[in-house]
C-alpha cells in the first residue's frame, strides 16, 4: 500500500543537518522550497550544495514537519558527476 | 448562634479573599548586599540587573577575578550567576555598590523536599518552568488515558511501571506498536516518564495510561488515512487525550477525524510544525485541536517553530543552541539501547500540553472545552499583548491552570456546599456541633481539601484534593465519574435513608446530600459532567433533576432531625 504515487525526480539545493528531534537531513532548493531527506546520506556532504535523485514520498505526514519528504536514491556534490 | 454566624461569615470572607486573584505584588526594593559572611572559600550567587549582557557580566568577572557562570540555561534574562570563590566575604565586598549588581550572597544548598528523586530532574528546566510539581500533587493524571499517535512506544527503562494499554500499529506491514525509531518514546516520556523512581528523568503525568498507536514508519513518515484511522480507534478505545507530534499538508480526512474526536469529548493536541515560518501543519490548524508552538528556556519562540493561524498555545519545545536547553527524556539510542536524549522541536512541545490536559482532566476538568479554557486562560501571555499568532494565548502554565481549577472551582464547591449544609442543619435545629459537622462534611465532600496541591506533599495525597464525586477517577478510571448512577441522587438518598434518623450521624448524611446538590448543579452549569448514554440536553436535565433530589434528601434529613428535636423532652 505504501509508496504509491511517489514522484521520481532530481532536486538541487544546499544540504543541512537539522537538529530537530533525533535530527534530520534537509534540502533547501533554489526556489526556496524545503524538503526532508530520508535514506543514507554521508556526513561529509553537510553544508554543501548537492544534487539528489530520488522519489518524493507519498506519505505526507512526518515528525520533522518542515516540508515534503524525499527518499534519496543517490546524492552527490553539485560539482561532481555521478 | 449570632456570634457563630458572624464568625462563619468572617471565615467565608477570608476564604473568598484568598480565592480571588491576588494583585501583582509590589516589586521589592533591591536587597542590601550581605554585610558579614564567614570568611573562607565557598561559592556565591550574584543577581545582576535583569537584561545585563553576558559581555558586561564577563567584564566585571574579569575585573574582580571571578568566574561568573549563569546559574542555569533559563537564567540569562534574569542575569542570575554563580561563582566558586577563594574568599566568600572578600568577593561579596568587592561586588558591593556595583551598579549592575542587584544582590549577591553566599550560595546556600537548599534542603530538597526529595520529590521527585529522578537524578536528572534538575536538568528538566521545561517542567520546572511550567510548574510540574503542582501537577504531581494534583494526582498526576490518574484515571486518564492518553493516546500517543507516533512511531510507537518502546519499553525503555524509565518507562517501567507506567501503565500501557494494548497498542496497535496502523502502518501496513508492521505488526507491533513498539517504537522502532525513538520519536514516539521520547514524546511518551514527556507525558508519562516514570517519576520518583530514582532513575533518569520525570514525566508530566506519570499516573496516566498510555495508549501507543504506531502511525509512522521507522523513518517517521505516515499517511493521513493511517493517522485518521488511529484517531477514530483511540476514541473508541476510550482515550481522553490524543497527542499528535506530527504534521503535514492539509488533509480533509484527518480534519474530519480530529473534529469527530473533539466532539466525542477527547482533547486533541498537535504540534505546530518546525518550518520556522508562518504556516501551521495539519492537523494542528484543525478546529478544536490545540495547536502548540515551541518555546526555549528563555520563553522566546524557538527559532525552528512554525507559527500562525492554528497556534493556540506555546509550550517548552527546547532550544539546543543553548547549553542544557533541550527537552530531556528517555528514548532509543539507535544501537539497541536507550539514552536520555535532549531534543528540540514542536514535537517536544505538544506532549507538554497533552500531559497538562491529562492532569487537568484527572483533577476534575470536564472535557475539551473546559481544558481549553483552563489552559488558555492561565497561559503566560508572551509576545504581543493578548492572543497572537506566535504564542497563541501564551506559554503553558500548568501550575496556574491547576490553581484555577482547584482553588477557584474546588474552593467554590467547598464554600457553597458548606454554606448549604450549615443552613439546612440550622433549619433542622441541629446542635452547633452538628451544624459544624454538616458544614465540614458538605464542604469536604464537594470540594475536597482543594488547596492540597499547593502544599509540599507527594502524589499519594492527591485523591483527597478533590470532591467525592470525582473520587472514582483515580481509582476506577475517569469515565466512572460520569456513570449515570454515580452522578445521581442515589448515594445521597441512600445515606439520608440510612443515616438520616441517627442523631449523631445525620450531620454527615446532610453534608453529603448538600455536597451532591451543589456538585451536580455546578457540573450541569459548567458542562463538566457528562452522564453516559445521554445527549447533552438530557444529561443536563438528569443532573439538575438529581441535584434537586439530593437537595430534597438533605431537607428530609433536616426535617427528620427537627421533628426529633421537637419531640424530645
Amino acid at each position: 500500500m505504501s509508496g504509491t504515487n511517489e514522484a521520481r525526480g532530481t532536486w538541487r539545493g544546499s544540504l543541512r543537518r537539522l537538529d530537530i528531534g533525533p535530527g534530520f537531513w534537509t534540502l533547501r532548493c533554489e526556489d526556496g522550497r524545503k524538503y526532508r531527506l530520508s535514506g543514507s546520506i554521508p556526513d561529509s556532504l553537510e553544508g554543501r550544495r548537492v544534487v539528489v535523485e530520488g522519489r518524493r514520498s507519498a506519505l505526507g505526514f512526518d515528525i520533522a514537519m518542515i516540508g515534503p519528504v524525499i527518499k534519496v536514491r543517490r546524492i552527490r556534490p553539485a560539482e561532481a558527476r555521478w | 448562634m449570632r456570634r457563630f454566624l458572624a464568625l462563619l461569615i468572617i471565615a467565608l470572607c477570608v476564604a473568598l479573599a484568598w480565592l480571588l486573584p491576588s494583585p501583582e505584588p509590589a516589586r521589592p526594593a533591591p536587597q542590601a548586599l550581605a554585610a558579614s559572611v564567614p570568611a573562607g572559600s565557598g561559592s556565591i550567587v550574584v543577581d545582576f540587573v535583569d537584561g545585563t549582557s553576558s559581555d558586561a557580566i564577563e567584564a566585571l568577572g574579569r575585573e574582580l577575578g571571578l568566574e561568573l557562570a549563569y546559574s542555569s540555561a533559563v537564567s540569562h534574562d534574569e542575569a542570575l550567576t554563580f561563582a566558586a570563590v577563594q574568599d566568600v566575604g572578600r568577593a561579596l565586598q568587592a561586588l558591593e555598590g556595583r551598579p549592575l549588581v542587584e544582590a549577591a550572597e553566599p550560595a546556600i544548598t537548599m534542603q530538597a523536599l526529595g520529590y521527585p528523586n529522578d537524578p536528572l530532574y534538575e536538568q528538566q528546566w521545561n517542567f520546572q518552568r511550567i510548574g510540574a510539581a503542582t501537577g504531581w500533587r494534583a494526582g498526576a493524571g490518574a484515571g486518564v488515558v492518553v493516546a500517543v499517535l507516533d512511531t510507537g512506544i518502546a519499553p525503555v527503562p524509565d518507562l517501567q511501571g507506567i501503565a500501557l494499554q494494548q497498542g496497535r500499529s496502523f502502518v501496513p506491514g508492521v505488526e507491533s506498536s513498539t517504537d522502532d525509531m525513538g520519536h514516539g518514546t521520547h514524546v511518551a516520556g514527556t507525558i508519562a516518564q516514570a517519576t520518583n523512581n530514582g532513575l533518569g528523568v520525570a514525566g508530566l503525568a506519570p499516573a496516566v495510561r498510555l495508549l501507543p498507536y504506531k502511525v509512522l514508519s521507522a523513518q517517521g513518515t505516515g499517511r493521513q488515512d493511517w493517522i485518521a484511522a488511529a484517531v477514530d480507534h483511540a476514541v473508541d478505545e476510550g482515550a481522553h487525550v490524543i497527542n499528535l507530534s506530527l504534521g503535514g499538508t492539509h488533509s480533509e480526512v484527518l480534519h474530519l477525524a480530529v473534529e469527530k474526536a473533539v466532539q466525542a469529548g477527547v482533547v486533541v493536541v498537535a504540534a505546530a510544525g518546525n518550518s520556522g515560518r508562518e504556516g501551521v501543519s495539519c492537523p494542528a490548524h484543525a478546529p478544536g485541536v490545540l495547536g502548540v508552538s515551541a518555546t526555549g528556556p528563555d520563553d522566546s519562540l524557538a527559532p525552528y517553530s512554525s507559527w500562525g493561524a492554528g497556534v493556540d498555545l506555546s509550550a517548552p519545545g527546547g532550544d539546543t543552541s543553548r547549553a542544557g536547553g533541550g527537552v530531556l527524556q528517555d528514548t532509543l539510542d539507535g544501537a539497541g539501547g536507550h539514552q536520555f536524549a535532549a531534543w528540540q522541536g514542536t514535537s517536544m512541545a505538544a506532549p507538554h500540553v497533552a500531559g497538562a490536559a491529562a492532569l487537568l482532566l484527572g483533577a476534575g476538568a470536564g472535557g475539551p472545552q473546559d481544558v481549553r479554557q483552563l489552559l488558555e486562560g492561565s497561559a503566560l501571555d508572551l509576545g504581543e499583548k493578548g492572543f497572537d499568532k506566535r504564542y497563541g494565548h501564551g506559554r503553558l502554565d500548568l501550575a496556574a491552570a491547576l490553581q484555577a481549577l482547584q482553588l477557584r472551582r474546588g474552593g467554590l464547591l467547598f464554600v457553597l456546599a458548606g454554606i448549604l449544609a450549615f443552613t439546612l442543619a440550622g433549619l433542622g435545629r441541629l446542635s452547633l456541633t452538628g451544624r459544624v459537622l454538616a458544614a465540614a462534611s458538605g464542604a469536604l465532600a464537594a470540594g475536597g481539601v482543594f488547596f492540597l496541591p499547593l502544599l509540599p506533599l507527594d502524589m499519594f495525597w492527591a485523591p483527597l484534593s478533590r470532591g467525592l464525586l470525582h473520587l472514582p477517577g483515580p481509582l476506577l478510571g475517569l469515565d466512572w465519574v460520569h456513570f449515570p448512577l454515580w452522578c445521581s441522587a442515589l448515594i445521597p438518598a441512600g445515606l439520608a435513608f440510612v443515616l438520616g434518623p441517627s442523631r449523631h450521624l445525620s450531620p454527615f448524611a446532610l453534608g453529603i446530600c448538600a455536597s451532591y446538590a451543589v456538585s451536580l448543579s455546578l457540573g450541569a452549569a459548567l458542562g463538566t459532567l457528562h452522564p453516559w448514554f445521554m445527549p447533552a440536553g438530557v444529561g443536563t436535565a438528569w443532573l439538575l433533576l438529581n441535584s434537586s433530589l439530593a437537595l430534597l434528601a438533605a431537607m428530609a434529613v433536616a426535617g427528620a432531625q427537627k421533628l426529633t428535636a421537637k419531640g424530645a423532652p
